[in-house]
């Protein structure tokens, strides 16, 4: 039998919802000042707009839902899916206010891209947007990229029980600290500390390729921004290949790279236990996955003479899949090309770079490193168990933070992710070849929608079908919260209309 | 008390900390990357 919801249940999905639209509003606060700094009066009025919808949103919610009552795990799973599509509602006004999107569809599209740091858009005429609003598309990919849930726990949350359960509703399980409030808090002094240093190379870099110093420090922070969150967003649609610069380039890897890590490694690593990098079964995946898919499509475009030479092969190589396999999104080729010159053996192993992805409790996105390391760890017991006596006890461990005893219960999650993903990957794939476009190209796009990767071989454009808008927009939103805590509002929305 | 560490020693140990950590991250993916290069290039003579 489903149990209808109470209105204690609405109340407090209500009031937490609220809190976290206003978290949305404030961060407007950000693009705002940028426009007027910069002059851009019908921008500000904009932001002036969104904002004001996002606070009456927000505070009326929580005028609305008064409880006393915390959070249980079901309501932390539908206030973290059901924030997000809130978010990404009320997010887009700047967008479609702008002028620069086809319909409103597209503005959603874009947002949600946006948060769950995919990188794929469909804004017209990208080159002339203004600042204010360039500043508000990195900073939905940053904001997202630590979870818009992380924000409001940092800042607005009070006490640690509900809020807990909100952050496991947003795919992020891992306690850096005993209280997850101040996990909140390490991982934004991670990424900001990232966020100066990055900022600076990359605005150096920018000054001594000829831009001014205000346009190399702007862009670079949001180069930064789309780089770290793995979101792969950039002022110009030509992306990074834009600046034609092996520096910037290098400088972009080490960004995405390091922002495809579990904050829980990073702080590891950042409190001394600087050997955590080496053993860690997400890197080791990592590691190997990025070195095989390189190795083949460097191989294969190598005998198909595309480039002149072994730099120039390799640069363009290991940027696109280190960027794929980190779900970032950059490019220093143009879409087409994945189409016209890597053919379809480069298409299909950036896909599956693309559909592995990053690393767990990350700002990245895919089935995630963690879960490759635990199935491969288990096939490696399973084979052993088949070639050892009968009565011998085999065991595997893999380590991450800690050593962890591989157990049934640990494969059997690892593995219903990994389906789950599969499938939606499956049925995205296919809805594009219905409508016509070739089954590898259809694949791709869809992997990358849905593992938050955002490299696009074409098929993403304004004039693409509505429906097939919709179903990566889903997809998106799916992938990044890793479907439990959609799912939870699905069954929320199931009960409200057929519980008893 | 004289065996407490100072706040301000704690703090700038808790910096150092911070800052070896992103260095010792940044030259492991920089040093990962040159590996790959070098693999790439010995892939590229040895099967060409």
């Amino acid at each position: 039998m489903i149990v209808r919801p109470r209105k204690e249940d609405h109340l407090v999905i209500g009031k937490y919802t609220g809190k976290v639209i206003v978290g949305v509003g404030l961060l407007m606060c950000i693009p705002l000042v940028t426009s007027i700094a910069f002059a851009e009066w019908d921008t500000a009025v904009d932001f002036i707009i969104a904002i004001s919808a996002c606070m009456v949103f927000g505070f009326g919610t929580q005028a609305l839902c008064r409880t006393h009552k915390d959070l249980s795990w079901s309501h932390g799973l539908v206030v973290a899916s059901g924030s997000w599509f809130f978010a990404t509602a009320l997010g887009a006004l700047p967008h479609f206010l702008s002028g620069h999107a086809g319909s409103y569809l597209d503005t959603l599209f874009d947002v949600m891209s946006g948060y769950t740091t995919t990188g794929l858009y469909l804004l017209q005429d990208l080159d002339h947007v203004a600042n204010g609003l360039n500043m508000w598309r990195h900073l939905l990919t940053y904001a997202g990229g630590q979870g818009i849930v992380v924000i409001a726990l940092t800042f607005l949350f009070k006490g640690t029980a509900g809020a807990y359960k909100v952050y496991v509703g947003e795919g992020k399980d891992e306690r850096l600290l005993p209280n997850v409030i101040q996990t909140a808090r390490a991982i934004w002094l991670v990424s900001l500390t990232w966020l100066g240093l990055g900022t600076l190379f990359l605005g150096v870099r920018g000054m001594m390729l000829g831009q001014g110093p205000v346009r190399a420090f702007l862009q670079g922070l949001w180069v930064f921004m789309g780089a770290w969150s793995t979101g792969g967003f950039a002022p110009q649609s030509y992306n990074t290949f834009w600046f034609h610069d092996i520096g910037y380039e290098v400088i972009c890897v080490v960004i995405f790279i390091a922002g495809s890590f579990n904050f829980a490694m990073h702080w590891a690593m950042w409190t001394g236990k600087r050997e955590e990098i080496r053993k860690n079964v997400e890197t080791i995946s990592f590691f190997i996955t990025l070195t095989v898919t390189t190795l083949v499509v460097t191989f294969f475009l190598a005998q198909a003479n595309i480039y002149p030479d072994a730099m120039s092969l390799f640069r363009k190589v290991f940027y696109q899949l280190a960027s794929a396999h980190t779900t970032t999104g950059f490019s220093t080729i143009y879409s087409r090309s994945f189409v016209t010159q890597w053919g379809p053996v480069g298409l299909i192993v950036t896909t599956i770079a693309m559909a592995i992805g990053a690393s767990a409790c990350s700002t990245g996105g895919g089935i995630k490193g963690i879960r490759m390391g635990v199935i491969s760890k288990a096939l490696v017991q399973d084979v052993r168990r088949m070639i050892s006596p009968e009565s011998s006890v085999i065991m595997e461990k893999y380590h991450h933070i800690k050593d962890t005893w591989l157990s049934d219960g640990l494969v059997r999650g690892a593995m219903t992710v990994t389906i789950a993903y599969l499938t939606l990957y499956g049925i995205g794939a296919i809805i594009g070849a219905m409508y016509g476009y070739p089954l590898e190209q259809a694949a791709f796009e869809m992997v990358s929608a849905c593992s938050n990767t955002g490299l696009s071989c074409g098929i993403t454009q304004p004039f693409m079908p509505d429906l097939l808008k919709v179903v990566y927009t889903l997809g998106m939103w799916l992938g990044r919260l890793e479907f439990m805590s959609v799912f939870a509002l699905i069954g929320y929305g199931v009960a409200v209309v057929r519980g008893k | 008390m004289a065996d407490m560490p100072r706040p301000e020693a704690t703090r700038r140990q808790q910096i150092t900390d911070y800052a070896l950590g992103i260095i010792h991250e940044s030259l492991w993916i920089l040093g990962w990357c040159l590996l790959a290069y070098v693999m790439a290039v010995v892939a590229i003579a040895v099967f060409r």
